[in-house]
């Protein structure tokens, strides 16, 4: 009996040493010394991390705020018209759940939101008139159609994925504004950013989406050449490149388990980021493992380092996190890795390269065809056109609290607003080549976008959800200045690339309005960061909060007070030349900023402005009223 | 009756708001701000503050840490100031106006080795962190909420104001979760004057305003303004044209606006051949301060043609001549430096001569100014004449407001390349989180708080102890021995 014990014990001491051994570290390679991780440092686990609520409550008291100075209608629960899926899903929820609704907008209502979401800028009086008096019954879709695609378009929606990727190159900007404009497949724009590969970045647009990631990086390719790669920690950067990947066309922000593991931080917040673990974040950045950056090397004249002009290959020997060769290897702005060698694994599939693929191409043959890409897209279009998304923030997604028919766990609620409205949305995107402009029409044409902001009666924040009523949201700074430009029939004149650009959506990167050579164009930017205009080398920051400083420059800037003036070529200075009456400088001015016609009270009170003032002082006071007014400011 | 003349009361009744109609959307939020150590007892000693960013970060080695290498030019001109502080007259003319009132701290680490993260530092008070970025306000913002309790009915100025942020790599990061009224007010030298008046305009153009403000209310009654409909937002909205208006026509603001020739050349304005100068920049702040119109938070921006900075010296630190750049975003030290000095010293002067809040202090006694970069310079020289990023160690200075003068914490080596003492009690490095929490401090803040109700759940320290990057813990502190 005691031997029997003994050999149970020795056997039991055996297995135990066996299983501790396995789960030690894997001694075939010196692991760098990295200092223990201090619990401490993790900070508490977080409440909901991505929350919907306020951005989309923020969106409901603007609106609110401003219904009652609009033209509109009111809450009903009479039924409309249902033009496509869209509308079957939101009209088919809110009936449903007995929820009250906006009324349809009006034709100006509506005129006005639909040249502003398509194309950033307002439709001219004539434009106004000829569509307030169209009774073709299908003028709005006429009108989308007629939009989608144009020049105007192309630079509203280069702006916005602008924005989303960080553009601040010029030829990055000019390739995504052509593939807007001609409807690109959106899978093959994908392809095309994660796998450049060039001897001079300069010369391949796609390359520069890597440059703002540098800018977060701690340390800057550029300071690189062949031999001196110590300038540089590609695998921060690469992490910085993975995040963003998910960010932008994924809709998941992997910063949080590119540092930590998700257990023990996210459980409260995100029950997808709760179950990552660093390793997976690991294994899905080893698809740019091989991706091998290097700055232009210092020539012996001692000619300065060119910015931007990295060379990009595939000849690093992957996603090391012990040894990276040459480049700087421990982690500068993340806790330290594990020291391991991490190969490709795609993070919601597992999906590896096929034997032979570079392992950049598989990720843009891969990440596509996964419906969360489709998702992703969609309610970024989603929330541009209906200022709230389906699910917010865009980069928010909890990919466990996404099907209706599989819910988590109570007290863990289904997180989009309209879980089948995404993924009908979604499935529709990929089944059409991945159209964007096919999205953009989709949800245009739908009645649901063309809801008013006006609602009558009680409104409830519990209606938000339902896009119960059109939201109001303030303009993005290139809007705001152009619209003013526009308005006031005083465009900008920049020289960029060789000709004049009317707007500043037409640049290539707003920054390009801050200039050394000032004139107007200090001015403007000045404007458009009070409008929250982002530099662009962190994602957007997408506030729609009125501000004093926004009202300091609507009153006092000389963008704004040199263009109601009655001198030049102003549409004030136009008007006081063209012998139109009062009634018709009124209206003219009405039609031209606020996209509609003025009510018999407005005439009034703007004739006895005229009347009190002088005709030239008058008028321009009425410029300037309008252009003060929230019903110009804002996108409703 | 122009709007100059309505008392608050008649403002209100213009935009048809309730009279206790503020920008009450946001006035109560955040709600959970709870100080997290009863240790921590805030200096109070200043009543102001102004962080004069020098942008691209001017080398120590040449100015505020300097050493005697075999690259150091040798018509410097050095100068003693006190046995561990040696001084180029060259570079800096009129040294002697400030640098016998400054202390030094040359033994900050930094985190990040590019501009943009590290400006971002500066002006946030903690490292880059992408996940969370959208929720983390500037200091200033932190600043602004901190003293919303000691306004005065008569403030009208931001409490938060800088000048020519909008110059530098990382501009205005904003104020984050807390509301947008915090975010501070950016002043644009090169247009603020045609925007906002220089002081000299007619009667008939400074009623001007007024004409159009009174219009607006008019046609914003027929439009349906004040109908009950409109839920509270309404007032939040129309509140940030109260505050703007208010501003706009305060006489405060319009003097603080108003610069005279002799002045602007006393600060270097004429010399200054950069798209925002930094004499301008001073000026303003000077008069902003000297309004006391509630502008408690002053930050400028020394950058000269943007880009990375004005000191961002990769090349050709000491051009002369040929080699020294004029057209782009740099300029060697034989330019930047005296271009800093002029403006930097007219100001100490000129805040040493005005009176302060209290009796028997002046502005220069109240106010707590600070001197920032994002980081230092290679101690050696590159092939192209200049220095590059270097994080391990660096200077900031300190004066003012409450600042002992003459302290030297911290020491480098004879080059620059190793740190040798720390100089203060923690064996940590300070970083820039410990200058935003002397700023807290100095200003009567306790800078252990933290708000819990953020919008991501994660709660916000006013200092961070564990930041992103860096060492794995830093002490909560400020760096007291500056006052001792």
């Amino acid at each position: 009996m005691k031997r029997a014990n003994l050999a149970v014990k020795i056997t039991m001491v055996f297995f135990l040493t066996l299983v501790v051994t396995a789960q030690l570290p894997r001694q075939d390679r010196p692991q760098p010394a990295q200092p223990p991780i201090n619990q401490d440092r993790l900070e508490a686990a977080h409440d909901p991390l991505f929350s919907s609520q306020d951005k989309a409550k923020e969106a409901s008291r603007l609106t609110q705020a401003i219904a009652g100075a609009l033209p509109g209608a009111g809450g009903s629960l009479a039924p409309i018209p249902r033009k496509n899926f869209v509308d079957e899903f939101i009209f088919g929820k809110m009936e449903r759940d007995q929820i009250p609704h906006a009324l349809l907008a009006g034709d100006a209502e509506f005129l006005r939101r639909a040249y502003l979401d398509a194309t950033g800028l307002l439709p001219t009086p004539d434009e106004v008139r000829s569509f307030l008096g169209d009774t073709d019954p299908n003028k709005r879709d006429k009108l989308i159609d007629s939009l989608i695609g144009t020049e105007a378009f192309a630079d509203q929606w280069a702006y916005h994925y602008g924005e989303l990727f960080r553009t601040d190159d010029a030829s990055f900007h000019l390739w995504t504004k052509e593939w807007i404009k001609v409807d690109r497949p959106y899978n093959e724009v994908f392809y095309d950013i994660v796998t450049p590969v060039t001897k001079n970045a300069k010369g391949l647009p796609t390359a520069q989406y890597y440059d703002p990631t540098a800018y977060v990086s701690n340390r800057c390719v550029i300071w690189t050449d062949a031999d001196h790669l110590k300038g540089f920690n590609r695998l921060d950067w690469i992490d910085e490149v993975t995040s963003d990947i998910g960010r932008v066309f994924l809709g998941i922000t992997m910063d949080c388990f590119s540092c930590h593991n998700g257990a023990g931080h996210a459980d409260s917040v995100n029950l997808f980021l709760a179950g990552m673990r660093r390793t997976d974040f690991w294994q899905q950045a080893a698809f740019f493992g091989n991706m091998r950056p290097i700055g232009t090397s210092i020539d012996s004249a001692g000619a300065q380092f060119q910015n931007g002009q990295s060379m990009f290959d595939d000849l690093a020997p992957g996603y090391n996190t012990g040894d990276d060769g040459n480049y700087v290897t421990a982690a500068e702005n993340r806790f330290p890795r594990d020291g391991r060698t991490y190969s490709p694994a795609f993070l919601l599939t597992g999906e590896k390269p096929k034997p032979g693929e570079t392992a950049r191409k598989a990720l843009g043959r891969i990440l596509p065809t996964h419906i969360q890409f489709a998702r992703a897209t969609v309610n970024i279009i989603w929330q541009k056109l209906m200022v709230v998304g389906l699910v917010e923030p865009y980069d928010g997604f909890d990919l466990k609290r996404l099907d209706p028919k599989n819910p988590p766990p109570a007290p863990w609620t289904i997180q989009p607003s309209n879980p089948e409205l995404l993924e009908a949305l979604a499935e529709d995107f990929r089944g059409n080549n991945f159209s964007i402009h096919r999205v953009i029409k989709t949800i245009m044409k739908s009645n649901a976008y063309q809801l008013s902001t006006s609602f009558e009666g009680e409104w409830k924040d519990s209606y938000i959800p339902y896009h119960a009523r059109r939201f109001a949201r303030i303009l993005t700074g290139p809007e705001a200045v152009d619209i003013m430009a526009q308005a006031t029939e005083a465009p900008f004149s920049v020289q960029h690339y060789g000709e004049p650009r009317a707007y500043v959506k037409q640049l290539t990167n707003p920054k390009n309005m801050k200039s050394r050579n000032a004139g107007d164009n200090n001015d403007v930017y000045a404007f458009m960061q009070a409008y929250y205009q982002s530099e662009r080398a962190l994602p957007p920051v997408d506030k729609s909060m009125a501000s004093p400083v926004q009202a300091m420059m609507m009153m006092s800037s000389p963008v704004v007070t040199k263009r109601v003036g009655a001198e030049g070529k102003t549409r004030v200075a136009t008007l006081l030349k063209s012998g139109k009456s009062d009634d018709g400088i009124i209206e003219e001015l009405f039609l031209s900023s606020l996209s509609r016609l003025p009510g018999s009270g407005e005439v009034e009170v703007g004739k006895r402005l005229i009347a009190e003032k002088g005709r030239e002082r008058g008028v321009e006071t009425i410029q300037w009223v309008l252009l003060n007014s929230p019903e110009f400011l804002l996108n409703h | 009756m122009g709007v100059g003349n309505l008392n608050r009361r008649e403002l209100l009744k213009l935009f048809g708001m309730s009279i206790g109609g503020t920008l009450a959307g946001h006035a109560a939020w955040p709600r959970r701000i709870s100080a997290q150590s009863r240790k921590v007892t805030p200096l109070n000693v200043a009543r102001n503050c102004i962080v004069i960013q020098n942008a691209g970060a001017m080398s120590p080695w040449e100015t505020l840490d300097f050493k005697e290498t075999k690259w150091t030019a040798k018509d410097l001109e050095i100068q003693k100031v006190n046995s561990d502080f040696y001084i180029s007259k060259t570079i800096f003319p009129s040294y002697d106006v400030w640098a016998p009132r400054a202390s030094l701290v040359r033994s900050l680490k930094g985190v990040a080795v590019v501009h943009y993260p590290a400006q971002y530092h500066t002006q946030a008070g903690r490292a880059l962190n992408t996940a969370i970025i959208r929720e983390v306000p500037a200091l200033g913002s932190v600043i602004a909420y901190e003293l919303q309790s000691q306004r005065r009915e008569s403030d009208t100025f931001p409490p938060f104001m800088s000048f020519d942020l909008w110059n530098v790599r990382c501009p205005q990061i904003g104020s984050g979760m807390l509301p947008p009224r915090f975010a501070g007010l950016d002043l644009n030298t090169s247009n603020v004057f045609a925007s906002f008046g220089d002081g000299n305009e007619s009667a008939e153009s400074k009623s001007l305003l007024s004409e159009r403000w009174e219009a607006l209310g008019r046609m914003l009654e027929v439009s349906a303004v004040g109908n009950d409909r409109i839920g509270p937002k309404a007032d939040e909205y129309k509140a940030s044209y109260d505050y703007a208006i208010r501003l706009l026509v305060d006489p405060r603001f319009k003097k603080a606006l108003a610069l005279t020739e002799q002045e602007k050349k006393r600060y270097g304005v004429d010399k200054d051949s950069g798209a925002a100068k930094f004499g301008l920049a001073m000026l303003l702040a000077r008069n902003v301060l000297a309004a006391d119109a509630g502008a408690r938070f002053l930050w400028v921006a020394n950058a000269y043609n943007g880009g990375n900075g004005v000191f961002d010296n990769h090349q050709n630190i000491y051009g002369r001549g040929a080699l020294a750049p004029t057209r782009g975003t740099a300029l060697s030290i034989y330019d930047s430096g005296p271009r800093f000095d002029r403006a930097f010293s007219s100001l100490i002067q000129d805040l040493s001569a005005m009176p302060g809040h209290e009796p028997g202090k002046t502005l220069f006694d109240e106010t707590l100014i600070i001197v920032a970069h994002e980081f230092g310079r290679t101690p050696d020289i590159n092939p192209h004449g200049g220095r590059d990023h270097f994080v391990d160690a660096y200077t900031n200075m300190f004066m003012g407001g409450g600042v002992k003068p003459g302290r030297v914490i911290g020491k480098t080596n004879d080059t620059g390349a190793k740190l040798v003492d720390v100089g203060w009690k923690y064996k940590e490095q300070p970083m820039m989180d410990h200058v935003a929490s002397t700023i807290y401090s100095a200003l009567g803040i306790d800078y252990s708080k933290k708000i819990e109700d953020t919008p991501s759940g994660r709660a916000y320290e006013y200092q961070q102890t564990a930041p992103l990057g860096g060492p794995a813990f830093i002490p909560r502190t400020a760096i007291d021995e500056l006052f001792t």
